[in-house]
């Protein structure tokens, strides 16, 4: 009985010690892994736009210098309006990095502004800000994990239609078959993309008459706001209704959304 | 014939018999537990020291007491059952402390803006690291040095029921 209590006292202690070494060098490791600078890299944010999809992207690369196999890489991003709704949310994982490996990934947030703006009209005029929660997890030499979030980072967002006003025409040119008027529209674009689109116009005279329809382009790069009246051409349908005063329906028409909105009334003449 | 050595014993012998044994349990003590009890205690040195230990300094230094405290009487106890006894609650209540202390094997530390972590307003950053694969190893190897300490406690009482003597250096 002696041998066997000595021989499992020798067991416990032997792997007692084990279990320190291990957690020791595990922990050492994966600090000097992470405390190198080169652990894990994110080399900037990317934002792409096309097809009304926003996409952020964030190349993630890992260098396992440490001792152990890094498992269950995974990079998580969560994209909330000011009021905590989600936006959009995304995960990229990278199954396994051995030791003295390196493994890269670009983890993706793609965002429809279509759905968005359908869905959250005030993002088109009022510049606002987005909350981001990131989150890194992974488990290092199979038995630690660890988690590191980062919640409620701070993204401002510039409405692309900031402080849209529509203003009083200049008066109308009339050439017999056609009207020209030159819209006055207030309005900056504080995104991070050119607005382009069409100025739709409805035209009546004074006496609720529908006259004609026309429309004129509108450009309105980044960061800047509409320069100068949008010349908008009208065919009239009937000339001999046009009296010189009246009133316009504006509609603004957005591909890149796939919707119109409606700027108002006002009146010309 | 036990009781005339007992009365020639002078305060020398005594001192002769117990001094290695608080010797033994003070070197005991500080390895197992009193060099960290040191270190938390002295500013300089704790402050750097107890950064690195995510779990509260109070919980840390309570269960360090204990832990030395049962070191000590299990080496000034040495020769008794109430070594095996004691090591055996000592087992059991660093179980159960650890198990408490660590939340189960997952520790979480929240990093709020302060003067010392300037993150912007309203951010804040978790850190947590799940090591229930370290505790269960711990939990096991616990479990088995109460086994040990049971079986050693039966081999002592076994031995004693056929040599029944009370150790000499106990008064």
């Amino acid at each position: 009985m002696r041998q066997s209590i000595r021989g499992l006292g020798w067991a416990i202690t032997i792997s007692t010690l084990l279990l320190f070494v291990f957690l020791i060098t595990a922990v050492y490791s994966v600090f000097q892994t992470l405390a190198s600078g080169q652990g894990i890299g994110l080399d900037g944010l990317r934002i792409n736009f096309s097809d009304n999809r926003l996409v952020l992207s964030i190349p993630v690369t890992v260098n396992n210098t440490g001792y152990y196999d890094i498992t269950d890489f995974e990079i998580t991003t969560m994209l909330r309006d000011s009021d905590g709704r989600t936006l959009s949310s995304s995960s990229s994982t990278i199954k396994e990095i051995k030791k003295r490996s390196t493994e890269s990934r670009s983890h993706n947030l793609s965002l429809s502004l279509t759905d968005i703006f359908s869905n959250l009209s005030y993002l088109l005029s009022r510049d606002t800000e987005f909350r981001i929660d990131f989150s890194v997890k992974f488990r290092y030499a199979y038995a630690l994990g660890f988690n590191l979030a980062m919640t409620n980072m701070s993204v401002p967002w510039g409405a692309p239609l900031y402080g849209l006003a529509l203003k009083e025409p200049g008066l109308p040119k009339f050439n017999g078959t056609h009207l020209t008027i030159d819209v006055i529209i207030e309005v900056e674009n504080h995104s991070f993309f050119d607005v382009n689109g069409n100025l739709n116009l409805k035209i009546y005279n004074e006496d609720d008459v529908y006259i004609g329809s026309g429309r004129g382009a509108v450009n309105i790069p980044r960061g800047s706001r509409l320069s100068g009246p949008v010349e908008t051409v009208i065919q009239v349908t009937n000339p001999l209704d046009f009296t010189g005063e009246g009133y316009l329906e504006v509609y603004l028409e957005l591909p890149m959304f796939a919707q119109s909105f409606e700027l108002g009334r006002v009146n010309y003449g | 014939m036990a009781d005339v050595k007992e009365k020639e014993r002078t305060a020398k012998d005594w001192i002769k018999i117990l001094l290695p044994k608080i010797l033994r349990a003070a070197v005991w003590g500080f390895i197992m537990g009193g060099e960290m009890l040191i270190l938390i205690y002295i500013a300089e040195a704790g402050g750097p020291f107890l950064k690195l230990i995510p779990i509260e300094q109070e919980s840390l230094s309570y269960l360090l007491v204990v832990f030395v405290g049962f070191e000590v009487a299990i080496q000034l106890l040495y020769g008794t059952i109430f070594q095996y006894a004691l090591s055996i609650t000592r087992a059991l209540i660093s179980m159960i402390a650890l198990v408490f202390m660590t939340n189960g094997g997952i520790i979480s530390i929240t990093l709020q803006r302060s003067q010392e972590i300037p993150i912007p307003l309203g951010m804040s950053i978790i850190f947590a690291i799940d090591f229930k694969a370290i505790l269960g190893a711990w939990l096991l190897l616990s479990s088995l040095s109460i086994v040990k300490n049971l079986l050693q406690a039966i081999e002592f009482l076994s031995e004693k029921e056929e040599e029944p003597a009370i150790p000499p250096e106990i008064p």
